[in-house]
């Protein structure tokens, strides 16, 4: 009768150590989220810049909205087994025969809760580019998972940077372009976590 | 007294000489014996090559199998199979006893082409109709190893009851849809499950 029971319990034991083990993960090498035409507002915009120009900063957040279209399991769990990471972004002008070359630099950040610490996901410099027609750059943190900021709340990006106007030019108050991002994602739940909802 | 003693020796051995003598003679005489017939010897009747296995399981769904076996104890098998699409199954068995009850080993690999499996991910996984776009066609492949038990003969029927461990992976195709104003794009992606296999199968051999 205890061997009986032994057999029973190392049975079990088994079995729960097979519900660890097992496990499901997906893989997403690339989401890309292509955003309508966000504008960036340019501070102390509109009118037309002075003779020698004019330089001001500008800013502007984009919500990728992630919250609707990430199912659940990605949003619980250990952050470790849930990773969402940053690709690349692309930002194109809007208008036809448009171009960025008013845009001197670009950081990107993401923000997630509101009083969250901000992280650094790429830059751009336009440097000596003329005839800039879109923005593009690759992740400058391709470590940092962006699944906490998700978890936290929503998860936004914030754009900043410098834009420059040659003198006697109109001086927008705002830039806006299309915007893509794209991320990778990966989550990683063994069978004991799906049973016990975590 | 001498021709008297010898005539007793000659009486004591008379007996052993009568006895021994039918042996002497015996050869000479008997007409010539007929060629001695064997113990019939058994003719093993060869283990039956070919069969056909029709299984029950997860992940393999229903497989129907042709079966091969160079020797009793190896057996090939390649079959067709469905679950939530067609596909194929190819297996190999090992049956190291003859016996009525015999544990097997087996390892097998298999692949389900696209069918309805994208469908049933979707209404499974609860995906949102909105993003049904996303998900595109799906196949899925998986290998695994099994341990189990055999009851019944290797020259005819046999059910085994078989249980494992399996990696499977999902291959799905990407898609695009708009969500909230949001144009979204995937690329193929990939699911893999380590996960518990198991199998029932009955087999006849032919």
């Amino acid at each position: 009768m205890k061997r009986n029971l032994l057999v029973v319990a190392a049975a079990l034991a088994v079995a729960l150590q097979g519900c660890s083990t097992f496990y499901a993960e997906a893989e997403q090498p690339s989401v890309c989220l292509t955003l309508t035409p966000a504008p960036f507002s340019i501070q102390g915009g509109g009118g037309i810049a002075p003779p020698g120009g004019f330089s001001a900063a500008y800013s502007g957040s984009i919500d990728l909205g992630l919250s609707d279209v990430v199912p659940d399991f990605m949003l619980n769990g250990p952050s470790q087994d849930r990773i969402l990471r940053f690709l690349s972004f692309r930002a194109t002008a809007t208008l036809l025969g448009g171009n960025f070359d008013f845009v001197d630099d670009v950081q990107l950040h993401a923000q997630g809760a509101p009083g969250s610490q901000p992280v650094e996901l790429g830059q751009y410099v336009r440097g000596s580019r003329v005839n800039v027609t879109s923005i593009s750059f690759p992740s400058g943190a391709p470590n940092v998972n962006l699944s906490d900021f998700l978890a936290s709340g929503a998860l936004t990006l914030h754009l900043a940077g410098q834009v420059t106007v040659p003198g006697g030019q109109v001086v927008p108050t705002t830039w806006a372009a299309e915007v893509e991002t794209c991320l990778y994602a990966k989550v990683h739940k063994t069978f004991q976590q799906m049973i016990d909802g975590t | 007294m001498r021709p008297s003693a010898l005539v007793l020796m000659a009486s004591l051995a008379a007996p052993f000489t009568a006895a021994a003598a039918p042996q002497d003679t015996a050869p000479a005489q008997a007409a010539p014996a007929p060629a001695p017939v064997p113990a019939p010897v058994p003719i093993e009747e060869p283990f039956p090559m070919f069969g056909v296995k029709l299984a029950v399981g997860a992940p393999d769904g229903a497989v129907l199998s042709f079966v091969y076996s160079p020797w009793y104890w190896l057996l090939l098998d390649a079959g067709f199979a469905y679950t939530l699409a067609p596909g194929f199954v190819l297996g190999v068995e090992l049956r190291p006893i003859d016996f009525f009850v015999s544990p097997i080993i087996r390892g097998e690999y298999g692949y389900y082409f696209a069918g309805d499996t994208a469908n049933q991910i979707k209404k499974w996984a609860g995906v949102p109709e909105a993003q049904w776009p996303l998900i595109g066609d799906a196949s899925y492949d998986w290998f695994s190893g099994l341990v189990g038990i055999a009851l019944g003969s290797r020259r005819g029927f046999t059910a085994t009851l078989e249980g494992g461990i399996g990696l499977l992976q999902l291959n799905v195709k990407g898609g695009s849809a708009k969500i909230n104003e949001v144009l979204v794009t995937t690329a193929a992606w990939t699911a893999q499950s380590l996960m518990p296999v198991a199998r029932i199968s009955f087999l006849y051999f032919f």
